[in-house]
């Protein structure tokens, strides 16, 4: 009896420390993913071919795969930093394939490497080749047609492109050259922990497949709905459109979000009380709100202070009114400034990064990307159709991606706009059904639970009226000892110095007849 | 006991003999503000954050580790190419390229040809203030050499050589020209009619300053009405056509000068204007302004930008220097939509020339720094050395728009008197006087309603510094005359022209 309740004992026990490694395990896998960074290389900026924008790109990419990321120039890249085991993998951006951008040691340590590889753009080195199984053949001169299932996509005419040939398993979407030549080649080839995309562009066809090539390298292998985003919206848009836009795409059955800029002071004003009571408005027609930072004119690293008063004050004169974001939205830069990020992005489970403004204005820029329980990939609506290039519907996404249209600014726009969105053959993503979020102002927790709002753990219910906004008295009066003087100085001043001045005048006159009369009686 | 007297006495007559107070004034202003500009650490005044465009059109670059606001940036870069930032044409045009171009010339012979150092702009406007310093004591104090008169010269320098107006001397800021020209006007208008000899240079001197001060910035183009006015007086003097003819040609050159200011102002300029007219002084009031500013065609949604800056410090909510910004607002309100604004709202008005009247005598710029990094100062230090004279009268001076009104039409009347006498007895000074000091007076007027309609009201103390420096000038013509005893009329003593 003993030997058998002291075998089962053993039994549980051992049981229990197995799942209690097996966990330890896959958590630690699941931790090392969140945790160890992926290195992005790139040879140079390259501003006129738009590289900059292509480095945002990528690092938005990889921080909705959920993976933090390292961006660093090829020249600054020092020998045996990718074999000290600190990266999770390595990205080779190239964008400038004749600017002979060259670093042996990246090269050597780039082959012993033994995480996951992604090669992007030129110059793929015959080991790389090797990897993916595939012989690399470069095409000057030619326009392709880029296809994944029903989408296709005309590309602009190309210089020179390196391609490889289609691997039926290992091939996201097909390219092929226009012309005689009909040969198709692979656009993303992922093949074990390798993986190449010819060219990286910043929206259409090829970025929707470069987003499903980055997720398959990191094995992620779901799929999900884009949701609909009005972006630019702030204090100061024509709130009347942004409620008729509102109204109609929930009749039209159609889940959005709107991004929105806000004001920290000044909330006492009719404006404010008018624009909270429009985001309300989205909130009962089940669109969600996006917080979009602040534009940064100035900010150095002493700016951590202010950036964060400004966010906690925003939020909360947001909810004191119920206006409850669920994310905050901001170019992709913030998520490459640690204070930005520090004190912006991260008291956030959900961002959405948007591509950047020209001139971003850092504050302190550490080109560290970092993730977020969900980082929402900004996709521009107005890519996805050109009419005349192609046709494209974006239903199945591999990453969770917002598909923004700007704010109309006419009533022709919201016109254009919802005809544009109703027309797109797409399932739209529904925060009703899905979406679990949560956010930290200083003193107050915001959550979005599948469409109830919380503030603090407690259920918000959303009226037409803000209900419990503290009442302000600013134009309280002061009563002080002699005001009512004061208030009247001018005038009394006035009055003395016309008396003064007048009771003058009399006496001059009077002075001089006197005068006169001496000497006319002495005459 | 006697002989001590008679040793001071004939020493007093000695020191009176090779120093005269314009002398001692110019001494007295030279060691001061040398002593301020040039001996380091130096002093000035820190960009507020509007230096780039000047800079850049001056053929200057910020370099590495430029500070904004907090300290000084004694040194700058000398651009070497063709810069595409450089304005060309009328756009963002201003006499003070002069006197930085100037500057730069003075830089390449006697320093370097990459780098500028500031204290070169600071001697070039050091010398021309300590001529104008030394004209405008002569021209209150001659042909006197009483101990009053030293006394007066000592006043003129601790007015005018206050710490809170010579800062800006190591800085690309205006105010240099206004208090250097406005001294110079009042200096050679206030000899010529006491003169006999230099009255065609003193004249052109008066042209020349008012033109200069006209040009300097946009804002001043209004004030082209004062400068003609005072030029009336100019009429008294000269009775011959041929001069005659001169002063009308110089009138139209003044005029023409305002003009092209007015058209001067660039699109960035103009917007920056009445962005902050309209946040800084449509919206400033206590109350609500939304349902006022919806009857007037604006949606009251942009009250919400009440008190935010054109360049906001840190973060905004929406960049002013937007499109949606420049189609939505700033295309509206312009001036005359500010004064209709404050044509219905007059108590706003008065309680905004209130505040302009409270700032009016605080020269110093408190809210940029003073001293050059490592110099061991903190951020945005300020100077407490010889700013007597302007802590003083920011104090005490009275903080009522009304109070201003009123010393106008007191002064007015004061100086109205003189100039009767002296016209009945024919003579000049009195009345070439009394269309100065109204002309000074129109400015003490003008420049806070202007700075209300136009800029708003944001950085007073530099907006408003014509109206202080157009005051002290009126104050102290009117103690100089009662104590020369020539306030109510004319005296017969000339300036001795080999003074």
């Amino acid at each position: 009896m003993t030997r058998r309740f002291i075998g089962l004992v053993g039994l549980v026990v051992s049981l229990l420390l197995g799942v209690t490694f097996l966990n330890n395990a896959g958590a630690h896998a699941q931790s090392q993913i969140k945790t160890q960074r992926v290195l992005i290389v790139y040879d140079a900026r390259n501003p006129r071919a738009g590289g900059p924008a292509k480095i945002a790109t990528l690092q938005r990419l990889l921080a909705s795969v959920g993976v933090p990321t390292q961006t660093e120039a090829l020249t600054n890249y020092h020998a045996g930093q990718l074999t000290t085991q600190k990266y999770q993998g390595v990205v080779t951006l190239v964008d400038w394939p004749s600017g002979h951008g060259h670093n042996a040691a990246f090269t050597k340590d780039r082959d012993r490497f033994t995480g996951r590889q992604l090669h992007i753009g030129q110059n793929l080195s015959a080991a790389e080749a090797r990897h993916l199984h595939a012989t690399p053949k470069t095409r000057y001169h030619q326009q392709f047609t880029l296809r994944a299932g029903n989408s296709w996509q005309l590309l602009p005419f190309s210089e020179n492109l390196t391609v490889l040939p289609g691997q039926a398993d290992h091939q996201l979407g097909q390219l092929r050259a226009q012309g005689t030549d009909q040969t198709t080649y692979a656009y993303g080839t992922v093949r074990d922990r390798y993986g190449y995309l010819p060219y990286l562009a910043n929206d259409g066809l090829s970025l929707i497949l470069a987003m499903r090539t980055v997720a398959t390298l990191f094995h992620q292998t779901g799929t999900q709905h884009p949701l609909l985003t009005i972006t630019g919206v702030t204090p100061y848009s024509n709130l009347r459109r942004l409620r008729q836009l509102g109204q109609q795409l929930a009749a039209a059955n159609i889940p959005f979000a709107v991004s929105t800029t806000t004001v920290a002071n000044n909330t006492a004003l009719q404006g404010f009380s008018d624009f909270t009571r429009t985001l309300r408005a989205i909130e009962r027609d089940n669109g969600v709100i996006f917080l979009q930072t602040p534009t940064v004119h100035a900010a150095d690293t002493k700016s951590g202070n202010t950036l964060e008063q400004l966010m906690v004050a925003q939020l909360n004169q947001l909810g004191q009114r119920q206006v409850i974001p669920v994310g905050l939205s901001a170019p992709a830069y913030w998520n490459q400034d640690k204070l930005l990020r520090r004190h912006g992005l991260q008291r956030a489970s959900d961002v959405l990064l948007l591509p950047n403004p020209t001139g971003p204005v850092y504050a302190q820029r550490d080109n560290l990307g970092a993730t977020y329980e969900r980082t929402w990939f900004g996709l521009s609506l107005r890519s996805l159709q050109t009419q005349r290039d192609g046709q494209l519907t974006p239903d199945q996404l591999a990453l969770p991606t917002a598909i923004t249209t700007p704010m109309p600014t006419s009533a022709r726009q919201l016109t254009a706009t919802l005809r544009q969105v109703k027309a797109l053959p797409v399932t739209w993503y529904d925060p009703q059904q899905r979406l679990q979020t949560s956010l930290t102002s200083a003193s107050a927790t915001f959550a979005y639970r599948r469409g109830t709002y919380l503030l603090n753990g407690q259920a918000v219910t959303i009226g037409t009226d803000a209900a419990g906004v503290p009442r302000y008295h600013f134009t309280r009066k002061n009563r002080v000892v002699l005001g009512n003087y004061f208030k009247y100085q001018g005038w009394v001043l006035l009055i003395f110095f016309t008396v003064t001045t007048l009771v003058l005048i009399a006496f001059l006159v009077v002075g001089r007849r006197i005068y006169r009369r001496k000497f006319m009686r002495q005459k | 006991m006697s002989r001590l007297q008679e040793f001071s006495q004939r020493t007093g007559r000695r020191v009176t003999r090779w120093l005269s107070p314009a002398t001692f004034a110019m001494l007295f202003a030279a060691i001061v503000v040398g002593g301020l500009l040039f001996i380091p650490p130096i002093h000035g005044l820190a960009d507020n954050g509007g230096f780039a465009q000047i800079l850049a059109n001056n053929g200057l670059y910020p370099l590495g580790g430029y500070q904004t606001v907090g300290y000084l940036n004694p040194q700058l870069g000398l651009m070497r190419y063709y810069d595409e930032v450089r304005a060309t044409g009328w756009g963002g045009f201003s006499s003070q390229r002069l006197f930085v171009g100037l500057a730069i010339g003075l830089n390449k012979l006697f320093f370097s040809t990459s780098r500028f150092d500031l204290r070169f702009l600071g001697l070039v406007y050091y010398l021309p203030f300590v001529g104008a310093v030394g004209l405008l004591t002569r021209a209150l104090t001659q042909p006197y050499r009483r101990i009053r008169s030293y006394v007066l010269a000592a006043v003129i320098v601790l007015v005018f050589a206050d710490t809170s107006l010579t800062l800006a001397f190591n800085s690309f800021y205006v105010t240099p020209i206004l208090l250097i020209t406005a001294m110079t006007m009042v200096g050679s208008l206030l000899l010529l009619p006491r003169t006999t000899t230099y009255r065609g240079r003193l004249m052109s001197l008066y042209f020349l300053s008012a033109a200069l001060l006209i040009t300097s910035q946009p804002q001043n183009a209004t004030l082209t009405v004062s400068y003609v006015i005072m030029t009336v007086g100019g009429f008294f003097v000269f009775r011959h056509p041929a001069q005659r003819l001169g002063l009308v040609l110089g009138l139209t050159v003044l005029v023409a000068c305002g003009v092209t200011m007015a058209l001067a102002l660039t699109p960035q300029q103009r917007s920056i204007n009445r962005y902050q007219a309209f946040t800084h002084g449509v919206l400033h009031d206590t109350k609500d302004p939304s349902s006022a500013l919806t009857r007037q065609g604006v949606s009251q949604q942009f009250a919400l930008m009440r008190e935010n800056d054109y360049y906001p410090v840190n973060f905004t909510e929406l960049s002013p220097d937007t499109r949606y910004v420049r189609q939505h607002l700033t295309r509206y309100v312009g001036a005359g939509w500010v004064l209709t604004y404050y044509v219905h709202h007059l108590r706003q008005l008065r309680q905004l020339l209130d505040l302009a009247a409270a700032n009016l005598m605080a020269t110093q710029v408190k809210s940029v720094g003073n001293y050059p990094p490592h110099s061991g100062h903190a951020r945005g230090a300020q100077v407490k050395f010889f700013t007597l004279a302007s802590t003083t009268a920011g104090a005490f001076f009275p903080r009522r728009f009304a109070f201003d009104a009123l010393l106008v039409v007191a002064l007015i009347m004061v100086f109205g008197v003189g100039a009767y006498n002296d016209l009945r007895q024919q003579r000049t000074y009195g009345v070439v006087r009394f269309f100065l000091v109204v002309g000074l007076l129109l400015n003490l007027l003008l420049v806070p309603l202007l700075v209300i309609l136009t800029t708003g009201v944001t950085n007073l103390a530099q907006n408003l510094l014509l109206a202080p420096i157009s005051l002290d000038l009126a104050l102290l013509i009117l103690v100089a005359d009662l104590l020369n005893h020539r306030l109510w009329h004319a005296d017969d003593r000339q300036v001795i022209d080999d003074d």
